[in-house]
């Protein structure tokens, strides 16, 4: 977290915060320079906001809590507890914004260290659903002030010993838990009417997540080589849930759907690692590791009144086709092994080779059985016992050389090649009442797939003369996979994904350009383009190969920074981007006209920042952004979904920061942001007002 | 470094500022810049991936939740630690964090082996869920076959013409298991 414009708290830092703080170092009275610098601080900050429209999009945006925070923004300690140990405690802990930190380390010279600590932060989502200009259609189902909270507990330590083995024992906590919005909108009838529904009513994620990590490393290193040797565990579980409304307030379809996705898993790991110096020119790496995953899978879809229903085969609202299951139960193992070698040959002191392989082997197994649910014409239930199971094999081979050459004067030139070989085999079997006379075969497919990858990468520095370099990078890459399936009771039905495709091509030109260079003695500008165009071509069995996809973007950047003064800097940055995604699809006629339209990104992303010193114990900074996506949202709302992105947001802020003296110094902050979406039907628009203060104290 | 003098500049320091308190002080943190703790110093010359973080979805970078580092490795080869002849797999980067997202599935997506940027911009996009598309083209990149009859749309040798008036493949009920499913190898929830 910086500490001029904290509101990383308001979510952008400043432009150019390295700037800022030379201006107020660089000013400071002399008598400062002579004390010994304050290495510990306290920052104690507080934020508030005036804020209307979008309250749950405004704070997705700025990733801070709309009704505001306040704390300890930041902590650091360091102590020296006798001659040979050092304590190190950072940490923050801003209530409102759930974000705390506590990090102790305990070093003792050439014996170890201790770490302990706790981080916690949240993530916020905007549970806003769909919206349909075509009717003014848009629907609230719940609170959509949506977060997830992600911690991580952790205890550390190693002996490190000068000349010995080093040895690292670490435990870390990982959780993940809170609510998300989820893209699987519910249908409605009343957008349109009864029968034309459309996927718009907001779904939401419900997510418990939590796994235990140990890890053990042991590691060697002398002037020739070193070694290590690590194991890690770990144990995890989740249960998440995703809650669905379809038809939400209409009689007699109303019906909320839960699928609940679960799972409880070991993971064991051991690798090891070899690198050795074989002479001046050459040293060889070599690392290989091998784990396994053993996973019990749980889940089920019910339909129901309310959220987390018992499956009742008489719901009152059940509709036909509401399919679902319930009593999932399985279990998964996965093997893994994976190797690799490579080397780095320096033949002459501007030539560096190095070749590299890679082997990766994985073979996957996973059973499940449940009851699967479903409706009939007359809404009669139709229930089955299903077993389904899969067994994944396959195998990975890549190579790799790359050469670095600095033989030109000013200049240097690096070449990649990569060679990717990857082939396996899927077998997949769906059995309907299996043991009993009723046995059906649902699927019983087994395909073999070959995957082949090729790289190849150019990249050229040429510095032309001190501060200005010219970078350029190009890479080419196609991959072709093909699929093949000798055994397929699918053939003939619509439902056999993924048998149905046979070949698949990804083709890709990547190509950038940067200049940097000094326009004067103040003012320094760095230029770059990008250009990226990926084609994919797809050939479905018994047809013909087809473009199936064409993506294509131009950016291009630029960036000046002008110091015209000591106190004073700014510095502009844009982005303009033209970013296409073209299918066939939108070149459909008849009843598929209209559906799918292309698919645009483009955006421009503007920023200017500023700082000026005031005095030698004061700086004032002022910083806007603006983000603006245009020209991708066409309103087929008359067909379907209208899909697309038409915004514009604004941020602007202005900060004072003052040193009151060697100890303290104050920062004040006033920022005021704007959006405003066109595909929401202006839902998504807010407008708001922040107001930030901290003081720190150096000690 | 090449040789010549003018790309003097070009080295540890054009990431990590001034290094002569950092070396006088013995090294340690707090006595030179950390990237880790500022994406600006990335942002110097990757300037596209400042404008991509401001877009409407993105991952906490600029809110300073997550780093560069976090997923790249700046001091390695080719920036990116997996795939090709790197230790880790396609997609670990990804799975440290959205375990849940790589199964194991009985039914897998193939898309999950191609890479989570098959659908995904990982440094943002316009789209929600730092979606490529937010309308069906998403699945069509792959999924769009040879038409063999005129005023429809077959994918998987079905007519989805009636289907798609309610919206994309996955938020219209027919797809939801966009990673992978257990029970549908139609990946339908």
């Amino acid at each position: 977290m910086n500490t001029n414009s904290t509101l990383s708290s308001f979510r952008r830092p400043a432009v150019l915060v390295g700037a800022g703080l030379c201006l107020l170092a660089g000013l400071l009275p002399a008598a400062d320079k002579k004390e010994p610098p304050l290495e510990n601080y306290l920052d104690l900050s507080a934020g508030y906001t005036l804020q209307k429209g979008d309250r749950p999009g405004f704070q997705k945006f700025i990733q801070a809590d709309k009704d505001g925070f306040g704390g300890v923004e930041g902590l650091f300690l360091t102590k020296e507890l006798n001659d040979t140990t050092t304590l190190v405690l950072q940490g923050h802990a801003l209530a409102g914004n759930r974000d705390y930190l506590l990090d102790l380390t305990i070093t003792k010279n050439e014996v170890g260290f201790l770490k302990f600590g706790y981080k916690e932060y949240r993530v916020w989502y905007d549970g806003l659903g769909g919206f349909l200009p075509a009717t003014n259609f848009r629907r609230q189902l719940y609170n959509e002030d949506l977060a997830i909270d992600r911690g991580n507990l952790w205890f550390e330590a190693a002996y490190t010993k000068p000349d010995h083995p080093r040895f690292d024992l670490r435990y870390d906590l990982f959780t993940r838990k809170g609510t998300k919005d989820s893209l699987a909108w519910g249908d409605t009838g009343l957008a349109v009417n009864s029968a034309n529904v459309r996927g718009l009513l907001p779904s939401f994620w419900k997510i418990d997540e939590k796994r235990h990590q140990l890890a053990a490393n042991v590691v060697k290193t002398s002037d020739q080589n070193s070694w290590s040797l690590g194991l890690r565990y770990d144990k995890g579980d989740y249960t998440n849930t995703r809650n669905e409304n379809r038809r939400a307030g209409e009689a007699g379809f109303d019906r909320k759907v839960t699928q609940k996705e679960g799972q409880d898993y070991d993971l064991f790991q051991v690798r090891g690692s070899y690198e050795n110096r074989i002479h001046d020119k050459l040293m060889v790496t070599t690392a290989v590791a091998r784990t396994t995953v053993d996973t019990t899978l749980s889940g089920s879809r019910i339909y129901g009144q309310d959220y987390d229903a018992i499956y009742d085969p008489a719901f009152l609202n059940r509709q036909q086709r509401d399919e679902g299951f319930f009593g999932l139960h399985g279990e998964s193992q996965m093997k893994q092994t994976v190797a690799n070698v490579s080397a780095r040959y320096r033949p002459t002191e501007h030539l560096v080779i190095v070749p590299a392989f890679r082997f990766e082997k994985i073979d996957w197994s996973n059973k499940v059985d449940f009851e699967e649910t479903n409706f009939g014409a007359t809404k009669l239930p139709i229930n089955d016992e299903v077993e389904a199971d899969s067994e994944k094999n396959w195998k990975v081979i890549s190579e790799s050389v790359e050469a670095r050459y600095t033989g030109v004067k000013n200049v240097s030139l690096n070449l990649k090649g990569e060679w990717t070989k990857s082939e396996g085999d899927l077998s997949e079997l769906r059995l309907l009442e299996p043991g009993t006379p009723l046995q059906a075969v649902s699927i019983d497919r087994d395909t073999n797939f070959e995957r082949n990858t090729q790289k190849y990468a150019a990249t050229a520095n040429w510095y032309v003369r001190p501060g200005t370099t010219v970078a350029v990078q190009y890479f080419y890459k196609i991959r072709t996979n093909d699929y093949n399936s000798p055994r397929d009771n699918t053939v003939s039905t619509a439902d056999r994904y993924p048998a149905y495709i046979a070949n698949q091509d990804f083709e890709t030109n990547d190509f950038n350009a940067r200049l940097s260079t000094k326009l004067g003695a103040t003012l320094r500008s760095v230029t770059r383009y990008d250009y990226q165009k990926t084609t994919i071509r797809t050939q479905d069995l018994g047809l013909a190969f087809d473009q199936s996809a064409n993506m294509t973007s131009h950016i291009i950047a630029e960036t000046l920074t002008w110091n015209p003064l000591n106190r004073w800097y700014v510095q502009g940055g844009i982005n303009v981007v033209w970013d296409t995604l073209r299918t066939p699809a939108s070149a459909l006629t008849g009843a598929a006209g209209g559906l799918v339209k292309n698919s645009d990104a483009n955006y421009v992303d503007f920023n200017l920042g500023s700082g000026y010193a005031l005095d030698d114990a004061s700086d004032l900074y002022f910083d806007y952004s603006l983000t603006q996506s245009k020209d991708n949202f066409v309103d087929n709302s008359t067909r379907t979904v209208a899909y697309g992105s038409e915004a514009k947001r604004q941020l602007a802020s202005v900060t004072w920061t003052r040193k009151l003296d060697r100890r303290t110094s104050v920062t004040l902050k006033y920022a005021y942001a704007k959006n405003d979406d066109v595909p929401s039907g202006g839902f998504a628009n807010y407008e708001a007002h922040l107001f930030y203060g901290k003081v720190q104290y150096r000690f | 470094m090449a040789p010549g003098g003018n790309g003097t500049e070009i080295g540890c320091e054009s990431c990590h500022g001034a290094g002569s308190v950092h070396v006088k002080k013995g090294g340690g943190a707090g006595s030179i810049v950390n990237p880790r703790t500022s994406p600006e110093t990335c942002f110097k010359c990757h300037q596209d991936k400042r404008g991509e973080f401001s877009l409407p979805s993105t991952h906490p970078v600029l809110a300073g939740k997550m780093s560069c580092a976090d997923c790249h490795s700046p001091h390695a080869g080719d920036m990116v630690a997996e795939g090709g002849t790197n230790f880790g797999g396609i997609n670990s980067t990804c799975l440290k964090c959205h375990t849940s997202q790589g199964g194991p599935y009985v039914f897998e997506h193939e898309a999950a082996r191609e890479g989570c940027v098959t659908c995904h911009s990982p440094h943002g996009s316009v789209n929600a869920k730092m979606l490529k598309a937010r309308n069906q083209n998403l699945c069509l990149q792959c999924h769009f076959q040879q038409q063999t009859a005129p005023g429809v749309i077959l994918i998987g040798g079905r007519d989805h013409s009636s289907f798609l008036t309610r919206g994309t493949c996955w938020s219209a009920g027919c797809h939801e298991a966009v990673h992978g499913s257990h029970v549908s190898s139609s990946l339908r929830f």
